[in-house]
């Protein structure tokens, strides 16, 4: 227990930290959108009771925006950092009745290398899911409950393409994979989330 | 045949040897910044050409020199956070006090940017004749920065030594350039041009904004271009 807070402190230090360093030099922030998907991970029914529904731990879109900080405006190598915030859910809609959500608040702190030249980057960084929750409906109502807020880690790669009509801006389509373990007294053991998956993001200049 | 200690060995040695030649500057421009400093298109016309050469000099002794200062470009890549300051114009104020001394000129005033319709020579002579002046002088600039990190630089990757590391070079250049035009005919009494580069090594979370890179090799290239706007008056045609 106290490694995982010591954990989230870093990362809270580490936000604040480079936030209020980095946004003191204007020319340095831009903001970036990223979305994704991935399936993987332990099955949710596994672990809440055996109900009828197909979710795993680590599978959901997301949809991720915040800020992207230079570190180094270096030319090729340039290292930056992103900073954002997310929401990721994936819904088990088979049969709307008995419907299932699992819903989470993803907070991602990121940091990038990323070659101007050759357009790529590759980063690694943490993650922090709050407002983590189960819902379900009809005959799938016993599996609604709460989980805990859980810390994971993240490497990710993307190549990037350069926005046409935007100078500066770029797109890019990418791997990324999180090592993440969901906990709940109400599941029966922890649930193994890690998880690739396929992003899709827009970068500022 | 290689084993494949040997294969891993050649592939990093490979990775170091090209991140080694990435790392190194990209270097300047100087086509593009020569473009940013020009006021008069290149004339190709042989009318023109002949037009010109036929031209004149008539400056009166003392004469009155108007001074415009050429408002910055902006160019693809090149950097443009920068202006003159009140300091930089003090500079040619110095010249054109030094040349009053010595009964050379008779006034040198400045042509501010409120006043100009059109950043072209026939418009720039057009509001130097209503301030009465018999020659216009054209400062204009351009300055370039090439940001890269040294070998220290890849420590980066790791985020923390981003912040005491001294891994990121800055270069900077910046040309600077004066003309001057005889206001009623267009006679170029001279060119002058001058350039400094300054290089700086800095943290990269610490390091100086394009603005204050340039500031400080414009004021450079200001006091070489001095030193030269003054050399060519003196030695000028009147």
């Amino acid at each position: 227990m106290r490694v995982r807070r010591l954990r989230h402190v870093w990362l809270l230090v580490g936000i604040v930290g480079v936030s209020s360093i980095l946004g003191s030099r204007a020319h340095a922030l831009a903001g970036y959108l990223s979305m994704g998907y991935g399936r993987g991970g332990t099955h949710l029914r596994d672990l809440t009771g055996g109900q009828n529904y197909n979710t795993q731990a680590g599978s959901g879109l997301f949809l991720t925006g915040g800020a992207l900080l230079t570190v180094s405006d270096t030319i090729p190598h340039r290292f930056e950092a992103q900073l954002g915030l997310g929401y990721m859910f994936q819904d088990d809609a088979r049969e709307e009745l008995n419907s299932t959500k699992w819903s989470r608040v993803p907070i991602e702190a990121l940091y990038y290398y990323r070659n101007t030249r050759e357009m790529f980057r590759f980063g690694w960084g943490a993650t922090y899911h709050v407002f983590n929750r189960i819902s379900g409906k009809g005959a799938n109502l016993s599996v609604t409950r709460d989980v805990e807020n859980a810390f994971g880690w993240v490497v990710a790669g993307e190549k990037l393409f350069n926005e046409p009509s935007k100078e500066g801006q770029a797109w890019g389509l990418g791997l990324k994979y999180v090592w993440l373990n969901y906990k709940s007294s109400s599941f029966v053991s922890d649930a193994d989330a890690n998880t690739w998956y396929l992003t899709f993001s827009l970068l500022g200049k | 045949m290689l084993t494949s200690q040997q294969r891993l060995s050649s592939v990093l040695l490979l990775t170091v040897v090209s991140l080694q030649i990435g790392c190194a500057s990209k270097g300047f421009n100087r086509g593009e910044l020569k473009d940013q400093i020009g006021i008069s298109k290149p004339v190709y016309d042989d009318k023109e050409i002949k037009a010109a050469y036929d031209k004149k000099p008539n400056l009166p002794r003392p004469f009155k020199i108007g001074v415009y200062f050429a408002t910055p470009k902006a160019v693809k890549g090149a950097a443009r956070e920068w202006r003159w300051t009140e300091q930089d114009k003090a500079v040619l104020a110095e010249v054109g006090n030094e040349l009053k001394t010595e009964g050379l000129v008779s006034d040198v005033f400045p042509i501010l940017d409120s006043v100009v319709q059109g950043d072209d020579l026939r418009s720039l002579r057009l509001v130097a004749a209503k301030h009465q002046a018999d020659a216009l002088l054209i400062v204009s600039g351009a300055g370039e920065i090439d940001r890269y990190i040294n070998n220290a630089g890849w420590s980066y990757a790791l985020l923390l030594p981003a912040f005491f590391v001294r891994g990121s070079e800055a270069e900077t250049l910046f040309i600077s350039n004066a003309t001057m035009w005889d206001v009623k005919n267009e006679y170029l009494y001279m060119t002058a041009e001058a350039e400094a580069t300054a290089k700086n090594s800095y943290v990269a979370a610490f390091g100086k904004q394009d603005k204050e890179l340039i500031d400080e090799a414009k004021t450079q290239s200001l006091g070489n271009l001095k030193a030269e706007i003054k050399k060519m008056i003196k030695g000028t045609k009147l």
